[in-house]
This record gives C-alpha cells, sequence and structure tokens, in this order.
C-alpha cells in the first residue's frame, strides 16, 4: 500500500488523458488507467511503465454504466489508501446534423458526457474525503460556455459538467478534496487531421502540460490555453443574433 | 469533420504536394483499416525528409505521429521496442539515465523510428556503427493482406527491403532496436580548423580511428574551401548521465524573403563560423543533444529559405574514386556561384545494413543545401549527377526531388528486386517519378 496515493485516469486511452498521464509517469507513481477496450489500455499501460511509472493497472469497465462507479473507486481505495489524482475525460463529440433526427442518441450523448462525468466525480469525491483528500481534475469545454448550434448537445453536456464542478468544488472548499474544472479550447487530435482547422488550435502535448501544471496548483476554472478565457468572455456576452449568424 | 485539404511539403518545402486524404491512426488495431484506403497509401512521420520521398500526391497520407508509444524498453539489455510514430528525441529522456544511446542519430532529433527504417539513416558514427538498419533487431509490418513481424533472419530479402526501404513494402507499426551503452550523457568534442577541401579528407580519415563521431563543415563560397572537423567521443571525463534540461529551439515565425539565404548571407555565416572555430578552445565537453543535433536551435530553420524552399543535394562517392570528384563538384559549384549555407563531409565505413536501396557505401559523402532558384540550380545538380553517377555513387534519397527516373535505376541497380516486394496498394510521389519516368 502506497501512501503517495494513485494517480487514475478515468477514459485514459483519451488523448488528452493520455499524454497528461505521460507526463504524470515521470513521477515515478503507481497509476491506474480506466477505459473500456483492453488491447488500447495495455498499450498505454506499457508505454507509462517505460516512461518511468512506478506501476499501471488496468481497469476494463465502460463508464456508461453508472451503477459500478461506486464498487470500482471504492477498490481503488481499498488498494492504494488514497487517490491523491484523478483525471475524469470520457466523452464523445457526435455528429450533430445526425442527432437533429434522432433524440434517443441525444439522450445518450448526454449520458456518457455529462451524467456519467458527474456520476464519478461525486463518486470520487464522497471516497476521497475520509481518505486522505486529492485533486479531481475534470475535463469539461469552452462548448459549456455558450449553447451553439453546431453543437448543441455537446455544449449543453459541458455546460452541465462546468456547473456541477464549480458547485461542488464550492462545497468541498477546506475539506482537502479539490476539484478543478478544466476547459481546453480547440485542441488538435486524429478528428482533425489533414483539415484545415482553427488557427488557434493547441497540439495535445502542449495541452497536457499546461494540464500537468494546473493539477499541480489550486486554481478552479482554467482554460487551456489561457487565451481562450478573454475569447469566451466576448462569445458569452454576443447578442444571439450574431451568433446564429457566425455559423459557429 | 468537414473542410478543404491542407497542401503538404517536406522540410525542403519542394514541391508541394496535396493528397487525395489522410489518416491518423492512433491505435494498433486502426492501421488494418487503413489499408482499405480507395487510392495509393503512404505512411509518413514527420516528413523531414526534403523531397518528394514522404508525399503522396492525390493518394492517401498515413500520418503515423499519433501511433507513438514504447511497447518495452529492457534497462540491462537495452533492447527498446516502440511504436513507428515515436520521436528519436523524446527517446532520450527515456533511456539516456538508464546509460542507454540510441545507435545511430541523424542531424536532427525530430525523426520517428519509423523514418529511421525507411531511410536507413546514418549520422557522425557511420564508419563505426553504420546504419540504423544495422541496429534493427525486428519490425511490425502491417501489408494490404495482412499483419507480420520481420526480421533480419528469417524474412531476408522483405526485410532487406524494409531498411531503407522509403515505407514503401508495407505500413511499418513498430521497431525493435538495440541501443548502445554509454557511460556519460556528454561528449568530448574536438574542432579542428582546416584550411582546404583535402585537409578535411585527411583529418577525418585520421580521426575516424580515434574518435567514434566525426563530421566536416565545408565553407564552399571560399576558394580553397575551409572549413571546420567536429570530431568526438562519449566522455571519459564526466559520468553524469542526466541531461540539463534542454531548451526548446528558437522558432522562426514567419516565411523569410526569398533572397535571404544567399552568397552575401552565406559567406558571412561561415565566415563566423570558421572565426568561432579558429580562435576558440579546441577541445570543449558537450551535452549530446547541441553535440548531435546543432541545428534544432531554430526551429523550422528552413522557412529562412523562403516560400521558393530549399533543395538538398547529398552524393557518396566511393573509395576507390577517390577525393577528386568531391573538389570537382565544389568546383562547379563555386564556378556557378552557387551557395550552398550548410556543406559536410564525412566518410562512410564498410558496415553495411542489406537496405536493398540504402545510400551509404565506403567512401566519402558531401551534402550540400541551395536556396531553390529553379532552373539554373537544376541543370548544375544535374551534372553533379552525372559526375557522381560515373564515379560508381549515388545520390541520398531522402534528399531528393528532382533526379531523373534513369539516373536514379542506373544508381540504385537493386531497385529492381526491391520492386518486388512493394506493397500492391502503396506508392509515393517520389516512387511514381524514378520508376515510371
Amino acid at each position: 500500500m502506497s501512501t503517495s496515493g494513485a494517480y487514475v485516469y478515468f477514459a485514459a486511452t483519451s488523448s488528452i488523458a493520455e499524454h497528461v498521464a505521460r507526463c504524470h509517469a515521470k513521477r515515478g507513481v503507481a497509476m491506474v488507467l480506466v477505459g473500456r477496450q483492453a488491447d488500447r489500455l495495455d498499450a498505454v499501460a506499457a508505454d507509462l511503465k517505460a516512461r518511468g511509472a512506478l506501476s499501471v493497472d488496468v481497469v476494463v469497465a465502460d463508464l456508461a454504466d453508472c451503477t459500478k462507479h461506486e464498487v470500482m473507486i471504492a477498490d481503488m481505495i481499498r488498494r492504494f489508501g488514497r487517490i491523491e489524482l484523478a483525471l475524469v475525460a470520457q466523452g464523445v463529440l457526435q455528429d450533430h446534423d445526425e442527432l437533429m433526427h434522432n433524440a434517443e442518441a441525444v439522450v445518450h450523448g448526454f449520458h456518457l458526457n455529462a451524467t456519467s462525468v458527474i456520476s464519478v466525480v461525486h463518486t470520487l469525491a464522497v471516497h476521497m474525503l475520509p481518505n486522505g483528500g486529492g485533486t479531481i481534475g475534470v475535463l469539461s469545454s469552452v462548448a459549456g460556455d455558450r449553447g451553439r448550434k453546431t453543437l448543441f448537445a455537446y455544449c449543453a453536456a459541458k455546460a452541465a459538467v462546468t456547473a456541477f464542478c464549480d458547485g461542488l468544488r464550492m462545497r468541498l472548499h477546506g475539506t482537502g478534496v479539490h476539484v478543478v474544472t478544466i476547459k481546453p479550447g480547440v485542441i488538435r487530435t486524429p478528428m482533425t487531421a489533414g483539415r484545415k482547422i482553427a488557427p488557434i488550435s493547441s497540439s495535445v502535448e502542449a495541452a497536457a502540460r499546461i494540464i500537468e501544471r494546473i493539477l499541480d496548483g489550486s486554481r478552479s476554472s482554467v482554460y487551456v490555453p489561457w487565451f481562450w478565457r478573454p475569447i469566451m468572455f466576448v462569445v458569452r456576452h454576443l447578442p444571439e443574433g450574431l451568433i446564429r449568424r457566425s455559423g459557429f | 469533420m468537414g473542410g478543404e485539404m491542407r497542401t503538404y511539403h517536406t522540410w525542403g518545402r519542394v514541391p508541394d504536394s496535396t493528397p487525395a486524404g489522410v489518416r491518423l491512426p492512433a491505435w494498433a488495431d486502426e492501421l488494418d483499416r487503413v489499408s482499405t484506403a480507395e487510392q495509393p497509401f503512404l505512411a509518413v512521420g514527420l516528413q523531414r525528409s526534403y523531397g518528394d520521398s514522404a508525399l503522396n500526391n492525390g493518394g492517401t497520407l498515413v500520418d503515423m505521429t499519433a501511433l507513438d508509444r514504447v511497447h518495452s524498453f529492457d534497462h540491462e539489455t537495452g533492447i527498446l521496442r516502440a511504436d513507428a510514430g515515436v520521436v528519436l528525441g523524446d527517446l532520450y529522456g527515456l533511456i539516456v539515465p538508464h546509460g542507454w544511446f540510441i545507435p545511430v542519430v541523424p542531424g536532427t532529433q525530430f525523426v520517428t523510428l519509423g523514418g529511421a527504417v525507411a531511410n536507413d539513416i546514418h549520422g557522425k558514427n557511420h564508419h563505426r556503427h553504420g546504419t540504423f538498419g544495422c541496429h534493427v533487431r525486428a519490425i511490425g509490418l502491417v501489408r494490404s493482406e495482412g499483419r507480420g513481424v520481420i526480421t533480419q533472419d528469417e524474412s531476408g530479402e522483405l526485410f532487406r527491403a524494409t531498411i531503407g526501404g522509403l515505407g514503401l513494402t508495407g505500413i511499418i507499426a513498430w521497431v525493435e532496436v538495440q541501443c548502445v551503452r554509454i557511460a556519460s550523457a556528454k561528449v568530448s568534442v574536438t574542432n579542428t580548423p582546416i584550411d582546404r577541401v583535402g585537409s578535411a579528407v585527411d583529418v577525418l580519415s585520421e580521426h575516424d580511428a580515434g574518435y567514434e563521431f566525426t563530421v566536416a563543415w565545408i565553407d564552399t563560397v571560399h576558394h580553397r574551401g575551409r572549413g571546420v572537423v567536429h570530431s568526438g567521443n562519449w566522455s571519459t571525463t564526466s559520468d553524469s548521465l542526466t541531461e540539463p534540461t534542454p531548451k526548446p529551439g528558437l522558432p522562426i515565425p514567419f516565411d523569410a524573403p526569398n533572397g535571404l539565404v544567399g552568397r552575401w548571407s552565406v559567406s558571412m555565416f561561415n565566415m563566423l563560423w570558421y572565426a568561432r572555430h579558429r580562435w576558440s578552445a579546441r577541445h570543449a565537453e558537450a551535452s549530446f543533444r547541441p553535440f548531435f543535433h546543432p541545428l534544432d536551435m531554430l526551429q523550422n530553420w528552413n522557412r529562412l529559405y523562403g516560400r521558393r524552399g530549399m533543395v538538398q543535394y547529398q552524393c557518396v562517392i566511393p573509395t576507390a574514386a577517390g577525393r577528386q570528384p568531391i573538389e570537382d563538384i565544389l568546383t562547379m559549384v563555386r564556378k556557378e556561384r552557387m551557395a550552398s549555407f550548410l556543406t559536410v563531409l564525412k566518410t562512410f565505413g564498410g558496415l553495411h545494413s542489406g537496405g536493398l536501396l540504402s545510400f551509404p557505401m565506403p567512401g566519402l559523402t558531401l551534402a550540400l543545401d541551395f536556396p531553390n532558384t529553379g532552373a539554373a540550380l537544376y541543370a548544375l545538380l544535374d551534372r553533379c549527377d552525372e559526375l557522381v553517377r560515373e564515379t560508381g555513387g549515388r545520390i541520398y534519397v531522402a534528399k531528393d526531388c528532382r533526379v531523373s527516373g534513369p539516373t536514379f535505376r542506373a544508381m540504385y541497380p537493386a531497385w529492381e528486386q526491391f520492386r518486388e516486394h512493394i506493397d500492391p496498394k502503396m506508392s509515393s510521389s517520389w516512387w511514381r517519378r524514378v520508376a515510371e519516368t
């Protein structure tokens, strides 16, 4: 049993979570990777071990099934004594043209992007509270700052995550459990390969280094990179007519 | 996601290329699906080749840089297995603290393992350790008809076709390489100023016996071709395996005007470089990264050449032909009043990886780079090709954007043998240029 506690990554095969884990591996800590696909998790685990992680455990689970969160997290606390840091990263970006004809898919997407995240964060908080505290980093998005026609369902789910995390953080103030709302802007991932995308996009490596720094600090709600804060300030205050016509 | 395809080019920025599609697989299981692409496909890494060997105009580019996980690294044996998209510069932090190093590294740290195999890269230690391919134990290869593991002993010619095979024999998914032991993260460097090309060759052959790393830099604008020979060995005085935190290179944020790199600026730069080494200490201890990768001090230094880009020319002249052809090429360049910014001379040793299209052979290799001034430059380089071919030498494909099909085929007689092993669904802009014209 380690006293320094484990680093846990929910949806460890997501590009951002994996790259943050690579930054942490250099610290020689015990890591736990949670995700759906065993072979992919094993590939990430081998890599993190080679990069210096003390140990890497793999938990194969479908995070959409919220009934399993309680047992899974209680089990981690039992094994490692403490969770030093958790990064919650699950999410899916759906084709919003298709969502126009499919209410079920909208609900399903919301469940993955919001409900399952809220359930994991809540369960973590409950278990970390009596076990020495720790940090919970949650990957929300700049999309949660304002509803947009191109990503209406995604924006709604991220808005829920942001509000939940912001509120819970205030509730837990002074307890030793720190919830950080992380709002990445446009990050280059396999989905944007070969396409002309926003010139203000960031590499996933750069985003991961910023997130590593944020998780070590005491900030509450952080844009990645920082310049999304003024951008989103403007976006939040634009009249709807303008946002609608801007086509984004 | 929608959006227009962007334009691709490699390090020399000549030529431009637009692929019909781009895939960015992040997981090994996605590689099988890539071969269902409708157009011929080509796997590429960081595209640090200079010409068109890492381009696939009108075809599908498979960007391998997201497939960048280490599978295993054995601290005892130094055997490293990792995805093809892993970048050499990122491996240092993993292996150097345990007393290991990559057996062969090129002038830039920004090359992937897959690219190192596909170009059978060489470095300052060729006279001792041969090419990268000499140290490869196994390769995971995904061909359109299925995946497999190939090794020197069991796969014979397919392995030899893949080493230096420009990525055409299948997608290189992972590479297993034998690292070399080091006792220090520092290199003891000796800088020897020389006053003519001839003495560079003498100093190189003399130093090859006593130094693991040697390379000569030549001032092509200077009438005799003065320069500096940089030689090095892993340090025996320092036993520290920790590297000082590497500084990120200085970014060049925009394209310089086309004429910035010209005769005047090149001769100024060369004069300063010569003066620096002529008047400073001849022996120094250097950290390994700046020693092996001095150009990485500037990010995107290729932008200094402006939008028109640059053309690299690297050839090897076999030992039997002596040093005269090198002097002849430099004289031709000088007569045409062309200025090569970075001119590098090095001796190649006798070790060979067996790669069918592998570039090095025992002899002297010369690398020149020119701003892309168009027709006059191309005519000069055609004449250089002629001279190289007559000596039985050849040019380096990774640097080439212009050699004619017949010239390439004469320089690489094994090309027909190589052709048998190409994956029928793969191709590249370069291959179409040299094999079909």
